[in-house]
């Protein structure tokens, strides 16, 4: 529990918020590593992980293929020219969730196995 | 949702608007695909931060509101998004909500959104 602090100034609020039941701590990232692709014939994979919470939940995530630098679910980020295929290298990610589990969708348009990093949140819909 | 009630020294996004909402599910012709479409009056006089998610299938599953979805055939069954939404229009009145597809759906599916105060006001 965190102390009053008299140099600080709190407020009171009487407004609803986000209601976060379950966030990834920022050094523990759900990781997976995608198959190689090109950008006309990615690779497509599902993967899982459980939260046990035992209620539908909204995810609200963000993902990192570098490990530094975070996107958020649903932007492509776009990578080098390939030659073979005419077309700039991609990957994609998106995030869904139902009672049990959080489902992470990838889709690598890399020449390169490729590792994805995702922090998320899972908040309450209510 | 709760009230919430407390002294914080870290600015909370508030809601200015939120709640869950039936909406069609997309079967309007719209050009090459079938929409619907759903409006939320904020009347906030500003363009506010908007969120949303939403449960296509009526099974639980919860999708957030950022149009994923895999084109027909084997990644659309990969993908698992049942179709396409997103907000599609903010103004300082209103925030629109689109769902899009390939073929006609018809029912209803719950959206859930969240409007924000905007924090520097």
């Amino acid at each position: 529990m965190p102390s009053y602090d008299p140099a600080k100034v709190y407020y009171i609020t009487s407004a609803t918020v986000d209601k976060i039941l379950y966030e990834t701590p920022e050094d523990q990232p759900f990781t997976y590593t995608a198959p190689a692709g090109t950008p006309v014939t990615p690779t497509f994979s599902t993967q899982s992980t459980p939260h046990n919470l035992g209620v539908s939940v909204w995810p609200e995530a963000q993902y990192s293929i570098d490990g530094d630098n975070y996107y958020p679910v649903g932007a492509r980020i776009e990578g080098a020219y390939d030659a073979g295929t005419m077309s700039r290298q991609y990957v994609e990610c998106y995030v869904y969730a139902d009672m049990s589990n959080v489902y992470f969708y990838v889709e690598n348009g890399n020449t390169a196995d490729t590792t994805f990093s995702v922090r998320y949140a899972l908040e309450s819909l209510s | 949702m709760s009230i919430v009630g407390l002294w914080s020294g870290k600015n909370y996004l508030k809601h200015a608007n939120m709640g869950t909402v039936s909406m069609s599910k997309p079967g309007i012709l719209a050009g090459a695909l079938y929409t619907s479409t759903y409006v939320v009056v904020h009347n906030l006089g500003y363009e506010p931060l908007v969120r949303a998610a939403f449960d296509g299938d009526n099974d639980g599953t919860i999708y957030p509101a950022v149009d994923q979805r895999g084109n027909a055939g084997a990644q659309a069954a990969i993908f698992g998004a049942p179709f396409g939404l997103f907000i599609d229009d903010i103004t300082t009145t209103t925030v629109t909500f689109r769902a899009e597809w390939g073929t006609a759906l018809a029912g209803t599916f719950p959206l859930y959104y969240r409007i924000y105060i905007d924090p520097t006001l």
